[in-house]
């Protein structure tokens, strides 16, 4: 019983672990670790980007009145928070 | 396309230059940085498990999809070496360099999707010298495979080596640094992850360069106000009007920068160099095998030749911008290091470090370093399937298990690495290598087309005929260039032309060695016994049906999306002509 008990157990615990994480691994696509890259460049941009208006760098880039860093991050952020949610792995999917 | 910096050696001499560096990075920039190595070594643990036997590991399950095959296609011929090296053609000759974009690869890629394709596919080659050996046997796959693997490995290190001189050249990084951190973690990730691994790789990079270099021409545009105010300064500024129409300054070799003839694009660069590396190298067709069916297959090179067509915006454009907007002049390496002046290589980093500051700079660097980084995984990935199916498999141990091969493969990988390693530091002291192995390189694919097409196409050709044709076609291009190398008075009757420069021998030399290859492959054939037709089942056209495909409306056939992406390409070249 209680032998019974244990493999069912182990049972469980590979049904859960091993398959679980088999069917993750089908599951998890490539367009979601690019929303992920995205995502985070967006928000690192666009974050430098903001600091840039209250902090001017001493040497600015050309066109720097433009202020790319705000919408090109901007844009990255977006594209890839679409991609992570729609692409969100999801066991069993 | 393969040919990356005109003369690598020259960039050598960077080596030995004092140290100017063009930017500096941010605590930003290197975060950008670490984020990139941090994804690529977690995306080679996490598909390890998905990569246990061996049409796992070297064909990726046969599982991507169109979209992904035919991004990770495109991707792994856009390093970063030729983003910077075409970039600086475009300064030095123009929108000429806009051909080996257009005509030399959106033809080739469409006939490999719509014409060879359904061949690689259902004979379930594992690799283009697989497919010589169902139609050719042995003698041509053994030629084919001992050339691609050794060469693979030579110009991934050279690359290496290249890279690194960039960085160093850019960043200031030291060469050791950038040569072994981006060698080992290429064969963590590939050795792992296999060729799954490699493919998913190379579509964040593809993503990657994009992010990172498109806000230049943006900027760039805006900054100049327009592509004709861009016109009109570059004729201001250089006095000619010839470094912006794509053919007609190529009616004679004296009319244009490249000093090249229109024959020698269409037949040299369109024909022979384009079909024979977008269809025959191994290294961009297994990315097209690992489709998950015949459809996927074929609309992979599409999708790639559509996402090609647009590469010149971020290659080309930089270049042309640069001849307006820079205020000093770029030239040659050699004059380069000899007065310290920046050189035509380094038009992209200039443009990139005008154009972005602290954030979108380490963007640009980390879409640098991933184009390398792929360049390498996939030529260590095609090395890896060469070596340990057509090889290993086919000539050394023919009956091992399946696991065997697979480990084989990743030992394969970790070794081509190191070779490659090996390779980066033998022409640190030997520059001239480089020129050599590049010539090299190029020596092989012309013939090789030779033989698959005329192998696909015809099924009178032979065995014999088949690698009597590869020899001889490959000893033609070896002869010519050792021709020239030694008299180069001889470039008169190689390239019709004294004045011809090394692209377009180059280019004369392919179709030189691809007519011999033809032509003694055709008269071998005669020569001996054909084959029985039912053999050439599955790997000769009009031999056998090819399968049918069932798509539910007619805007999913792949025909319909070629003819799309071919109607844009004619309309491109008379709008720049």
């Amino acid at each position: 019983m209680g032998e019974h008990c244990g493999s069912s157990i182990r049972g469980i615990k590979h049904h859960l672990l091993v398959e679980g994480v088999n069917r993750m691994r089908g599951t998890m696509s490539i367009w979601f670790f690019a929303g992920i890259l995205f995502l985070f460049y967006g928000v690192v941009i666009f974050g430098q980007g903001l600091w840039e208006l209250s902090h001017p760098p001493v040497h600015p880039p050309v066109l720097y009145n433009l202020h790319a860093p705000i919408w090109w991050g901007a844009l990255m952020g977006i594209a890839g928070l679409a991609y992570t949610i729609k692409f969100w792995p999801r066991v069993g999917k | 396309m393969f040919l990356e910096f005109a003369h690598p050696a020259a960039l050598a001499m960077l080596d030995a230059a004092p140290v100017k560096t063009l930017a500096h990075l941010s605590g930003v920039d290197i975060l950008v940085i670490a984020i990139y190595f941090a994804i690529v070594i977690f995306i080679g643990f996490y598909l390890k498990g998905a990569s246990n036997t061996s049409e796992e590991f070297f064909m990726a399950g046969r599982e991507m999809t169109a979209w992904i095959a035919g991004l990770s296609f495109v991707s792994a011929n856009l390093g970063s070496l030729e983003l910077m090296g075409w970039a600086g053609s475009a300064y030095q000759y123009g929108i000429l360099a806009t051909h080996w974009y257009w005509i030399g690869a959106i033809p080739a890629m469409l006939f490999l999707g719509i014409i060879m394709m359904p061949f690689y596919y259902i004979s379930k080659t594992h690799s283009v010298p697989g497919y010589l050996h169902l139609r050719f046997g042995d003698g041509a796959r053994a030629l084919s495979a001992i050339s691609f693997a050794f060469m693979t490995v030579l110009m991934s290190g050279i690359n290496m080596y290249s890279m690194a001189l960039v960085m160093k050249v850019v960043l200031g990084w030291d060469l050791n640094f950038s040569i072994w951190v981006s060698s080992i973690t290429v064969a963590v990730y590939v050795t792992l992850g296999g060729l799954k691994s490699a493919i998913f790789n190379e579509v964040l990079q593809f993503l990657l360069i994009w992010l990172g270099a498109l806000l230049v021409p943006v900027l760039g545009i805006i900054e100049v106000g327009g592509w004709t105010n861009l016109r009109h300064q570059i004729l201001t500024n250089l006095g000619r009007s010839d470094y912006v129409h794509l053919w007609s300054t190529t009616g004679h070799f004296h009319d244009n920068p490249m000093g090249i003839h229109w024959t020698g694009i269409v037949f040299g660069l369109g024909l022979v160099i384009s079909f024979g590396y977008w269809t025959t190298d191994f290294l961009v067709v297994q990315r097209v095998l690992s489709a998950d069916n015949l459809r996927s297959a074929r609309m992979a090179p599409i999708i790639g030749a559509a996402f090609k067509m647009a590469v010149p915006f971020i290659v080309i454009l930089p270049g042309l911008l640069a001849l307006s907007v820079l205020p000093f002049h770029l030239v040659g390496e050699t004059q380069a290091v000899a007065t310290g002046q920046h050189s035509y290589n380094e038009v992209l980093p200039l443009m990139l470090v005008r154009y972005c500051g602290p954030g979108l700079l380490g963007l640009g660097v980390t879409a640098l370093i991933a184009g390398f980084m792929s360049g390498m995984a996939g030529n260590v990935s095609a090395f890896s399937t060469v070596w340990t199916y057509d090889i290993y498999g086919a000539f050394i141990n023919k009956r091992a298990s399946d696991k065997h091969y697979v480990a084989m493969g990743r030992w394969c990988t970790f070794i081509g690495v190191l070779i490659s390693v090996g390779t980066a530091y033998l022409v640190q002291h030997a520059a001239s290598i480089m020129d050599y192995v590049q010539g090299l390189f190029s020596f092989f694919i012309a013939p090789l087309f030779g033989t698959v097409i005329l192998g696909m196409l015809w099924k009178r050709a032979t065995k014999a005929g088949g690698f009597w044709g590869l020899l001889a076609g490959t000893s033609t291009a070896i002869g010519l260039w050792a021709w020239v190398k030694h008299d180069p008075s001889a470039l008169r009757y190689v390239a019709f032309s004294p004045e011809a420069k090394t692209m377009a021998e180059d280019m004369y030399r392919a179709l030189w060695s691809w007519l011999t290859c033809v032509i003694v492959t055709i008269v071998v054939s005669y020569m001996t016994k054909p084959r029985p037709v039912a053999e050439l089942e599955g790997l000769v056209y009009g031999v056998s049906p090819l399968p049918e495909e069932h798509d539910d409306h007619w805007y999913q056939k792949p025909i319909v999306w070629a003819s799309i992406v071919a109607v844009l390409f004619v309309v491109l070249n008379i709008i720049f002509w």
